[in-house]
């Protein structure tokens, strides 16, 4: 039997690659369908209970810098501002992300597992860092907080999820290849 | 891909912030142009395929594209009612594409440029997407009966498709999409040409 040429052995390669990655695609979106899933269908169960305890871990971390807030449902209120938790403003759906993505790269148990926690630990304290700082700015410079919440908020938050799962991944690779 | 990018995680930082403080700087401008093409093309793709309502109308105010559409009140009165099908919360995504384009390592500026056409591209085609689920879901929505108004008829499978639809868009579309496609845009590119 003649030997495949190099031509035909790169040919063989790249498709390998195209189905590795078409794979890992595939496990992605079914990933992300079945969380979103998940999570709107146990919005009341899960996602409203969740919220809620943004909230109050919130009301918490202002009362350690000396602010007095009420919580209400999802809702903080300082003296001077309130802000309403919501879906966007939780982190849950950008932390289901970030897990389906973990989840749909090719990994050890042990290292997907290490990879959710990082990004579930990470994304929440910086979500919390984001409702602090929206509380902050509406406070005290109120003409800006749709451009922090809307534009710069929202994408710094996914691009910090990128970022997150892009170091995660890179570094799998870089240990499989070495 | 990966390593690439894992590799060089501050230049890839800086990149992106410094494209996305310059494209915020500009979206005033942006922002009332995307608008309006998004109407201009929607009341288009719309129309063409049947599934812009008889008598309906987008037009861009406000940077945003509203649908101007008849409605029948639930005291049997005929009106036109304004709605906002799409927004720049919505679409202010393409800022954070165009941000991840520029910042990506090992990439020539020309095969930048080609990858931001094609993931525009995309990303516009699911701004359309957004804004005609929105059209429908706000026309179906059965909560319309409580400010007056009578929802167009659907059965309960087009109801519930285009809740979830709408949640989805709405919850995960804006942060999803850009990513998805920016990721796409550059491993295709890679795999082309490895």
């Amino acid at each position: 039997m003649p030997e495949p040429s190099a031509s035909e052995r790169e040919g063989a390669g790249r498709a390998g690659n195209v189905r590795r990655i078409v794979g890992i695609w595939a496990l992605f979106a079914l990933y992300v369908l079945g969380s979103f899933a998940l999570l709107y269908g146990l919005d009341r169960q899960l996602v409203t209970p969740f919220t809620k305890v943004i909230a109050l871990v919130t009301k918490a971390l202002l009362g350690l810098g000396g602010v007095e807030a009420r919580v209400t449902g999802t809702v903080v209120a300082t003296p001077v501002f309130a802000v309403a938790i919501q879906n966007n403003c939780n982190a849950i759906y950008e932390i289901a992300l970030f897990t389906s993505a973990v989840l749909a790269f090719p990994a050890t148990w042990r290292e997907r597992a290490w990879g959710a926690l990082l990004g579930f630990l990470s994304l929440y304290v910086v979500n919390l860092i984001r409702v602090l700082s929206l509380i902050y700015v509406g406070s005290h410079f109120r003409q800006y907080f749709q451009l922090h919440h809307i534009y710069l908020w929202q994408s710094l938050f996914i691009t910090f999820a990128l970022v997150l799962w892009t170091l995660w991944a890179g570094r799998l690779v870089q240990n499989a290849r070495s | 891909m990966f390593k690439t990018l894992a590799a060089n995680v501050l230049p890839f930082t800086i990149w992106f912030l410094l494209t996305f403080a310059a494209l915020l700087a500009l979206w005033r401008f942006i922002s009332p142009l995307y608008a309006e093409t998004m109407a201009v093309t929607g009341e288009r793709v719309l129309r063409t395929l049947s599934l812009l309502p008889q008598g309906s109308r987008l037009a861009a105010q406000d940077n945003r594209v509203w649908v101007a559409r008849p409605v029948t009140r639930t005291d049997g009165t005929s009106a036109t009612a304004g709605l906002n099908v799409l927004d720049e919360a919505t679409y202010f995504n393409l800022v954070i594409f165009l941000s991840l384009i520029v910042a990506t390592p090992a990439l020539s500026w020309r095969r930048k440029g080609l990858a931001s056409l094609t993931g525009l591209a995309a990303l516009a085609a699911l701004h359309l997407l957004d804004l005609y689920v929105k059209l429908k879901w706000t026309a179906i929505y059965p909560g319309l009966r409580m400010s007056g108004v009578i929802p167009e008829p659907a059965s309960p499978i087009t109801l519930k498709t285009f809740e979830w639809l709408f949640a989805f868009f709405s919850v995960i579309g804006f942060g999803l999409f850009p990513v998805v496609i920016w990721i796409g845009v550059v491993s295709l590119w890679k795999l082309r040409h490895a």
